[in-house]
Order: C-alpha cells, then sequence, then structure tokens
C-alpha cells in the first residue's frame, strides 16, 4: 500500500481490534476475552479524576472538601448553569468534564442536531443515569435477528453490571427476563407518588399511564469490588463507591485480562483495507489513528475490527473509511434520537416536608404511555429532587433570585422532573455525511429535520404525562415544559442499520458490514429503530450477542 | 421696550477683560471658539478662562495673545486672586448638568456661582453674564434639582451688586448636543416615543447661536434686561419637533407613542432616595417633558440675535463638528459602564452586596474568591447599556439588588445581572459554612409552607411592581441615551 510507506506500522495487536471503550466496547470485549480471543482495544479514552472523600456524603463532601467551590463548580466557574432560553435544570460538574472532552480536530456539524460526544474511558456512559429496560420481542421487530436471541445476552449484561428492578407495571412495556437485583428502598418523595399512584391504579391504567420502579443500573448489594449504594447523594459528580455502574468499571476489569491490551490516547480515523484480493470485498485489517497529543498518524493491525466508539464517531470513522476508497460523497440516511421532554412538577402533598440529601439521587420511578401503538409508546423516568446543584433550578422559577430560593426551600421536598422520550424511526432526509474543509479535513455533517407529527406527539404525550402528574397530585405547569434539542438525549442510532436486506451501507444480524470482510459495528449506528426507552442495556446486551458470533 | 433704549452694538475691538467658565463644556467651548476667531481677526480683550482641568483637550492650543487658562474649581474653591481683573466681564458658564446628585448640583451651580459672585464683586467686575436654564422658570420644578439650583443661582446673581444679565437658553441644538442626540433617538426608534402628551411647546436653539449671543452680551455693558430666554427661530410642539427629527433621518412618519410620565417621575423620585443619582435619568430631568421650553420673545435677543437658526438648520446639520471629546457626555453614564477588566476588589465588594441580597452577612474569603475568579464566566454576556445600568444599581445595596434584580427577572432574564446573581447563588450553595442556607428544604407544618408562599407571593408581587414602576422608565431612558455603538 502506498500509505504504508508514509505510516509506520504500529503493531499487530491482537485478532479483534475494538475502537472505543464505550458501553458496547467494553461488552463486546468482555464476551471476546471470555471466549479465549486476544482483543486490543483503540480509544483515546480521556479519565476520570479522582474521586475525593469517598465515604462522604453530598453534604459532608462540601462542609470537608479542601475546596468545595472548585470541586462543584470547576476553577473558572464552568459548570455554572446561567439563564438561558435553552438553561436545563442541571448541569455536568467537573468532575464529568472529561466525559465530554474532545480531542483537536474532532468538528460536527449539525443542523437541527445537537449531539453529545464522549471520548472518555467508558464513553457517554459515564454520565448516563443508568436507565436499563429490555426491549419487548415486538420492538425488535425490524432487528434481523430473532427477539429470543438477544434475550440471554441482556442477562449476560444485567449479570455483569447489576440492575435493580421490581416486577410491577412496567413489565407490559419491558419484559424481566435477566437476574435483577433487589430495588433501592425509594426516597419518601417517589414512595408518596408510587402509593399515590396504587391508589389511582384502575383510572391511570384506563388512560393508559402505568407506572413502576425504574430499572436502574445501580448496586442494591456489593458485586464484586463495586460496593452496594451508599446512599451519598453524588450520582452526578460520579458514585465514589462504583454502586451506580459506568463502563469504565468493566474496563477497569479488563486491563486485568491477560489477553486484552488498551491503547488509549489514539483518534481513530479509519479502517484499513486490504484490497489486493483482485474482484473480491475489501477486507479491513486494522485501523489508521492519530495520537491525540499530536503527531503522525500510526496503523494498529487486527485480523478482525470492530466499530464500538458510539454511533456518530462510529459513522465518521466509516465515512472516512469510504473517502479513502475513492466514496467521499456518501451519505447516510436514517440519523435518529429520542425526542426528549423534561416535565418539572410540583407535589401539593409534599410542601412543608423536608428532604434528605443523602440518597440515591437519580430516578426511581418510571412510566410508560400506552398509545395503543407499540411503536409509539411514550417512555418516562421520574425523579424527585434530592441532592442537587440548587442555583439552575432556583433561577428557572419565575422570580426575582431572592424570592425564587426561599420559594424553592419550601417547595423543595415537592419538586421533581418527568423526563420523557419518545420514540423515532429512520427517515431519508435525516443523513449523516461528510464535509470537506478547505485544509485537507473533514467535518461530520449532521442534518436533522422534525416532521409535523413529531410535533403533533410530542404535543400530545406532553399532554397526557401533565394530565397523569395531576392524577399523581402534581402540578407541573406548561411553561416549565422544556421540549429539548434533538440529539440532547443522547441515544443516537441509525446510519448503518443491521438489516436482512442485502443493501449498501448496512450490517448484517452478526454486525457484519456489507461490502467489507472483518470489519464489525456493534454501537448504536447499526440500529434499525429507536424504541422510546433508555437504549444503553439493549446496546449492551447487542454488543455481547455479536460478540458471541464473531469467528 | 422700544428700540430707542436698546444698547448700541459693541464694537467688534473694544477693549476689554474677559473671564469665563465653564470653557470646556459643551456651549462653552462654542464661545471660546468664536472669541478665538475675534482674536485672530484683532480684538486685543484679554481672555482668561477659569476651568477646572487646564489640561482638558478642549481648551485652545495654542492660547491666542493675551489669554490665560486659570485652574480653579468653582465647586469648593474661591476664584484665585487676581483671575479676576477689576472691569472685566465675566462668561459664567460652568455647571453641572445631567444626573448628579442634588448636592454636587447645589456645590457647582449654586456654591460655585456664590463663589464666583463674590470673587466678582471683590474684583469689581464690570458685568457678570450667568448662563442659567430655561428650566429656572418651569412651571413645574418638582425633583429637579437642576432647575432649583439654577434658579436659586439666579437669585444670588440678581441680589449681588455686580451689574449682570441672565440668560435662560431652551433646548440646545448642534452638534453633540446631548438633547438633541436624545430626543433623535426617541423620534426616530422602530417604536418612536413622546414623553407625556407631548403638546409643551419647544424652541431649540442653535449653540452657535447662543455663543454669539453670549459674546455680544459680553462686549457690551449691561442692560436694563437682566433675564433673557434664548431661543431659536422656530418655535413647535415637541410631537411636531420629533416628528421633524425622524423626517429629517430620513424615516417615514410614524406617530410617536405617548408615555405617561406622572407615576414614572414619583416613582424615579422616589427610588433617587434610595439609590442616588445613578439612575439614567432623573424624575427632574422628565420635567422638560411637562413644561413649555419655548423662549418668552426678548428685543435684545432680537437684536443679538436677528436671524437664528431654523429647525431645518439645525437638522440639517450644515455646522461643522467640534473637534475634542463630545460635550456635556453624561459622565454618570460613563462611571457606570464596567470597564471589561473590572478589579478583584469591586468584584469581591459586588458579592458581599448580592450575597447579603441572598442571605449570607459575610461571605468567606474563599467564596469571595471563587466568585472573583468565576467572574469572566458570568461576565460572558455583556449585555447593553441598561444592563450595565442594572449590574451598577444592583451593587449599591441589597435593596437596590432586590429591585434591580426583579426587574432584571422581568426584562432582562439572561442579561449579565441575573448571571452574576446566579454566580453568587452558586458559589454559596457550594460554600461549606453557608451551603445549608440554599441547598436544603426548609421544612415546616403544611399550612405554615402555604402561608409562607403566599407571603413570598405577595413580596414578590411587590417588589415587582416597585420596580417596575421604578426602572420601566429607566429602559426606556437607556434606549434615549443608545447603546454602545453610538456611545462607545
Amino acid at each position: 500500500m502506498a500509505r504504508a510507506a508514509a505510516t509506520p506500522v504500529a503493531r499487530s495487536v491482537a485478532r479483534y481490534l475494538i475502537v472505543g471503550s464505550g458501553a458496547t466496547g467494553v461488552h463486546a470485549a468482555r464476551t471476546l476475552l471470555d471466549r479465549g480471543a486476544s482483543v486490543a482495544m483503540v480509544d483515546v479514552g480521556f479519565e476520570r479524576p479522582g474521586v475525593p472523600l469517598p465515604d462522604a456524603d453530598f453534604t459532608a463532601l462540601k462542609e470537608q472538601h479542601d475546596n468545595p467551590e472548585r470541586y462543584l463548580l470547576g476553577a473558572t466557574g464552568e459548570a455554572v448553569v446561567y439563564p438561558a432560553p435553552s438553561a436545563k435544570p442541571y448541569g455536568f460538574p467537573p468532575s464529568k468534564a472529561y466525559v465530554f472532552r474532545r480531542p483537536d480536530g474532532v468538528r460536527i456539524q449539525e443542523r437541527g442536531f445537537s449531539p453529545l460526544l464522549s471520548f472518555a474511558r467508558g464513553g457517554l456512559a459515564e454520565a448516563w443515569t443508568g436507565g436499563s429496560y429490555e426491549l419487548r420481542d415486538e420492538e425488535l421487530a425490524d432487528f434481523p435477528f430473532a427477539a429470543a436471541a438477544l434475550r440471554p445476552h441482556y442477562a449476560t449484561v444485567a449479570h455483569r453490571i447489576g440492575i435493580t428492578a421490581a416486577a410491577d407495571d412496567l413489565q407490559r412495556f419491558s419484559p424481566l427476563t435477566s437476574p435483577y437485583l433487589e430495588p433501592l428502598p425509594m426516597d419518601a418523595h417517589s414512595a408518596a407518588l408510587h402509593a399515590r399512584y396504587d391508589a389511582r391504579r384502575d383510572a391511570l391504567n384506563a388512560s393508559g399511564v402505568y407506572l413502576g420502579r425504574s430499572r436502574v443500573a445501580v448496586l442494591s448489594r456489593d458485586l464484586g469490588a463495586r460496593r452496594a449504594c451508599g446512599e451519598l447523594g453524588r450520582c452526578l459528580w460520579g458514585c465514589p463507591r462504583g454502586a451506580l455502574y459506568a463502563p469504565s468499571l468493566t474496563l477497569t476489569e479488563l486491563l486485568t485480562h491477560p489477553q486484552f491490551s488498551y491503547h488509549p490516547g489514539w483518534l481513530v480515523r479509519r479502517v484499513l483495507l486490504d484490497r489486493a484480493t483482485p474482484g473480491g470485498e475489501p477486507r479491513a485489517i486494522g485501523v489508521e489513528a492519530v495520537p491525540v497529543a499530536g503527531g503522525g498518524a500510526v496503523e494498529f493491525r487486527a485480523d478482525r475490527v470492530i466499530l464500538a466508539a458510539g454511533a456518530l464517531a462510529t459513522t465518521q470513522v466509516y465515512l472516512e473509511t469510504l473517502a479513502a476508497m475513492g466514496r467521499a460523497d456518501v451519505a447516510l440516511p436514517g440519523l435518529m434520537d429520542n425526542r426528549h421532554v423534561m416535565i418539572p412538577f410540583v407535589s401539593l402533598g409534599r410542601l412543608g416536608a423536608d428532604v434528605t440529601l443523602a440518597s440515591y439521587q437519580f430516578h426511581m420511578l418510571a412510566m410508560g404511555l400506552d398509545t395503543g401503538n407499540w411503536r409509539t409508546d411514550v417512555h418516562g423516568q421520574v425523579s424527585t429532587l434530592k441532592a442537587a446543584s440548587v442555583h439552575p433550578i432556583v433561577h428557572s422559577l419565575p422570580f426575582d433570585l431572592r424570592t425564587s430560593l426561599r420559594v424553592f426551600r419550601r417547595l423543595r421536598a415537592a419538586l421533581g422532573v418527568a423526563n420523557i422520550w419518545l420514540p423515532d424511526t429512520r427517515r431519508e432526509g435525516n443523513v449523516a455525511r461528510l464535509r470537506r474543509m478547505s485544509d485537507g479535513t473533514s467535518q461530520l455533517l449532521l442534518e436533522y429535520g422534525d416532521e409535523d407529527h413529531d410535533l403533533v406527539a410530542t404535543r400530545e404525550a406532553i399532554d397526557r404525562t401533565r394530565r397523569a402528574l395531576g392524577a399523581l397530585g402534581c402540578m407541573a405547569p406548561k411553561g416549565m415544559v422544556k421540549v429539548l434539542p434533538r440529539g440532547s438525549s443522547v441515544h443516537y442510532a441509525g446510519t448503518i442499520p443491521m438489516r436482512e436486506a442485502d443493501d449498501e451501507h448496512t450490517t448484517r444480524h452478526d454486525g457484519s458490514v456489507r461490502g467489507v470482510s472483518g470489519l464489525f459495528i456493534v454501537d448504536g449506528a447499526g440500529f434499525p429503530w429507536l424504541p422510546a426507552k433508555n437504549l444503553t442495556f439493549t446496546l449492551m446486551a447487542n454488543a455481547t450477542r455479536i460478540a458471541e458470533l464473531l469467528d | 421696550m422700544t428700540a430707542a433704549s436698546l444698547p448700541a452694538r459693541p464694537s467688534p475691538d473694544q477693549p476689554r477683560a474677559l473671564v469665563v467658565t465653564g470653557a470646556t463644556g459643551f456651549v462653552g467651548r462654542r464661545v471660546v471658539e468664536a472669541l478665538r476667531v475675534r482674536s485672530a481677526a484683532g480684538s486685543t480683550c484679554a481672555v482668561t478662562l477659569l476651568v477646572r482641568d487646564p489640561a482638558s483637550p478642549a481648551l485652545p492650543s495654542p492660547l491666542p495673545d493675551g489669554w490665560r487658562v486659570v485652574p480653579c474649581d468653582l465647586a469648593r474653591d474661591d476664584p484665585p486672586p487676581g483671575a479676576i481683573a477689576r472691569g472685566s466681564v465675566v462668561l459664567h458658564l460652568a455647571a453641572a448638568t445631567g444626573r448628579l446628585a442634588p448636592a454636587v448640583m447645589r456645590a457647582v451651580n449654586v456654591e460655585g456661582t456664590r463663589r464666583l459672585v463674590e470673587g466678582a464683586r471683590s474684583a469689581g467686575a464690570a458685568h457678570l453674564v450667568f448662563v442659567s436654564s430655561i428650566a429656572a422658570g418651569f412651571a413645574d420644578r418638582r425633583w429637579y434639582h437642576y432647575a432649583e439650583a439654577k434658579r436659586d443661582a439666579e437669585r444670588l446673581v440678581a441680589g449681588s451688586a455686580v451689574p449682570h444679565t441672565v440668560v435662560r437658553p431652551t433646548m440646545v441644538f448642534g452638534p453633540g448636543s446631548p438633547v438633541q442626540e436624545g430626543l433623535r433617538r426617541l423620534a426616530t426608534g422602530g417604536a418612536p416615543i413622546v414623553l407625556g402628551r407631548g403638546d409643551v411647546a419647544v424652541q431649540p436653539v442653535h449653540v452657535d447661536d447662543l455663543a454669539a449671543v453670549l459674546v455680544a452680551l459680553a462686549s457690551m455693558p449691561p442692560g436694563d434686561s437682566t433675564t433673557l430666554e434664548v431661543g431659536g427661530r422656530d418655535r413647535m410642539s415637541l410631537r411636531a419637533l420629533l416628528a421633524h427629527m425622524r423626517a429629517a433621518s430620513g424615516l417615514p412618519p410614524r406617530d410617536p407613542w405617548s408615555v405617561p410620565l406622572a407615576a414614572p417621575r414619583l416613582a424615579l423620585a422616589l427610588a433617587e432616595r434610595v439609590v442616588g443619582p445613578r439612575l439614567p435619568v432623573t424624575a427632574g430631568q422628565l420635567a422638560s417633558f411637562v413644561n413649555d421650553s419655548a423662549a418668552a420673545p426678548n428685543a435684545v435677543v432680537q437684536h443679538l440675535l436677528p436671524a437664528a437658526r431654523t429647525l431645518r438648520d439645525m437638522l440639517d446639520g450644515d455646522v461643522a463638528p467640534i473637534a475634542g471629546p463630545a460635550a456635556n457626555r453624561d459622565s454618570a453614564v460613563e462611571h457606570l459602564t464596567p470597564a471589561d477588566a473590572e478589579p478583584d476588589a469591586t468584584l469581591a465588594k459586588e458579592f458581599a452586596t448580592f450575597a447579603r441580597y441572598l442571605g449570607t452577612r459575610r461571605p468567606s474569603p474563599r467564596a469571595t474568591s471563587a466568585y472573583v475568579r468565576a467572574h469572566q464566566s458570568a461576565a460572558a454576556v455583556r449585555g447593553d447599556r441598561f444592563d450595565r445600568w442594572l449590574v451598577a444599581l444592583a451593587r449599591r445595596s441589597a435593596l437596590a439588588c432586590g429591585l434591580a434584580d426583579a426587574y432584571a427577572r422581568l426584562a432582562r432574564p439572561y442579561g449579565p445581572l441575573r448571571r452574576r446573581l446566579v454566580l453568587a447563588l452558586a458559589v454559596l450553595e457550594s460554600s461549606p459554612a453557608v451551603h445549608r442556607e440554599y441547598d436544603t428544604a426548609r421544612p415546616s407544618a403544611r399550612p405554615v409552607a402555604w402561608a409562607a408562599l403566599m407571603t413570598l407571593g405577595m413580596g414578590w408581587m411587590l417588589r415587582t411592581a416597585c420596580a417596575v414602576v421604578v426602572l420601566a422608565p429607566l429602559q426606556l431612558a437607556a434606549r434615549v441615551a443608545g447603546n454602545d455603538a453610538t456611545h462607545g
């Protein structure tokens, strides 16, 4: 190859080379290693900073940390959530900055789409809230494999990461076929909402509203080196006990495996192809990567290349690979992300109550809205307010800041937010493509447009959720509802979908990319449809499934 | 008065010693320019410029022969001995205008005049020409400290033994005229507005016409008329003036929206008691919109200014702009405009005030330094002039901060003030000693919680109502005063 002269071969690293250490990468690696294979992982791999005072709860942290202002807000206040039309009622703290840090040279242009990317060890799920839901059989209808083929892998992943769940009304939306842990005890506010639901179950069910315990990848008992939830109230800032699952925990385990080699500090640009076979399809032989710290490109060689960089980064690597084959103008249709709506509410019955800040911080309840068609069902998670950075909430109240603060403290025990998601489907107009820049580099260009029925469905879902909250004794002011920009649910999928049909720019049921041998996609880029419910559990299960199939 | 009693036209080369105060002001600079032209034409009149800042770039350089500059701040000091020669004419233009504390207004305009009058008397000056304001004759001078001060100063002049003439100019137009610029903004906005009903009479005079009258008066003996009101040629309603100004800017005619004045004037007056003269417009200044400010016809003025410029002349701007800094630039505005890099001490003080407003009396030094360090992230949105006024107002006291914040929540929810306050809140909720005042619930019996919420709601409504009454006119005034693009 002409490039080989300019690009020194780093090494022939392993049989399998996985790009990315996120939720899909680490579980594919785990399965491959369990099968006795050798695995190399090439990753940018920004590292999580150390966790201070691991046994202190949220309040003690503020009082015992040697500089809590800096820890919570950042050296220059970068974690302060300022008032803005699009401000969310929370922000990512400095301790999570590594999750969203981008290497130099990664550039994305978006139209109608506001994506988050992660180049951290563990990827975007380092900043998730742990929602883990099995898909129903029908929701896997568009996938080119039987639903039953996925169930064992849900079980494998649930066993690995620890997911709490309860057998309740949500089973009609999300079956419980895996080994689950006992749920954590509910906080008082969640318990009050649940009790109210129990009292009004018939009426709510009749209107298609179902409530139950959210399924969360958090430990209610110790699992290996990870300790059960200690109710520290520090989930958002990074669980110091490893109770809330993050893929970096699995990566840490992998690092001790003799057959596993981890290569952090490399940004993979494209897949290297061997086109030597006359008439045959090109074969993936490795990847070309550039050092994040700067410097010349290097090749990593392997027999199989598995793209697990996350749907968007994988899409970019795939497009760059095509461009190197002389096909720079490919546009991949079908980009998807769930519509995400935040609906803040006040539980009037909780006025004057107290709040225990030292408790599990994220959602404990989930809801399903039955629309009569499984393709359009709406999924929700209900979070009550416990430990939090309060200034983003206070400044969103409609009063002057001093009044808002006082109102907030009176209402604090009554505040919560219902996050709802709507499903998304692949559409021709929503595309990912490369845009060549004049300096020879390229950008990933994402274009997304909502259709009218998206907006109608969103409005209906908001109205139904607000009505359901009303039936639960809550007031959900319409003015406080936030419809978040497309891309902010961070459930990206659909650009190189798995399907039966032998179409270009698709993958087969085993994740293999059509037209290139030895190249596999195990992340969301391969999803042919996007249900409303949180995707990560299914991503991990599917990556595990594919890893079982690889030869 | 008949023509027979008119004084003879002064001879241009009549030798006199002339003392001028306020030479660097908007009118003063044109007077000095007229004198300089006269000097260049051969006048041997000795001119003494009594100025606060002898290094002012507004002073002529080099000084013509026979001219001198004598430093003197009349607000504090008597004129130095020898500054006023016996038999000289004193042209007193120095004045404090714009938004200043009543005490400053009085110190400059009344006490300064008292010192000058006494200096003129003891030096044996031949004639004191005192430039007052049409506002001194306003019927409604409520809260108009400037008008009151000018009126008191007129009385001092009138009661002195020095022969004198009091000149009351109307609105003075011309290049760099603050009042002309303010009215132009009112007239040319997307939605033009007029404060009050707009039916008061106005008669703008061009600054060079006024300067000509003053130079002429200084060159002749005091006459019988001791109070002369000087206006331009055209007299009209304020509404008509705004329409002319709009037309002169090439904009299609549009009926201005009338903004009622009574309540805002009262509110401004009350607010000034709390926050002092920092507001962008004072209750008193609004008096110009409820009083006629046309000049009473006077034969002397008619004689000295037979062909005053028309409004059209003034709006066409056919006079060359004056070099140097804009005259009478509202110094208070400059003072309120935060510099890009604000000193740490200022920010620390700001944080202390904001913390007090948010319920913390003494924030820790580390919290303060966190605020100062993070300030750049809050200051990323710079905002416009009104935003900076709000910040300046909020810095004054916790009470003022509440007023500014209540209004900012409505009018500038994403502006610099809210950002700074949110930063202060974020720091306080993270700060060890005080975080419980911010990040915990305030439990109580449910009826108590309801009652507390009701009380908070009522307090908020009251605060917001006060804020709207006081600050809505300010926002309007900010629009009048313009934005950075034009005022730097």
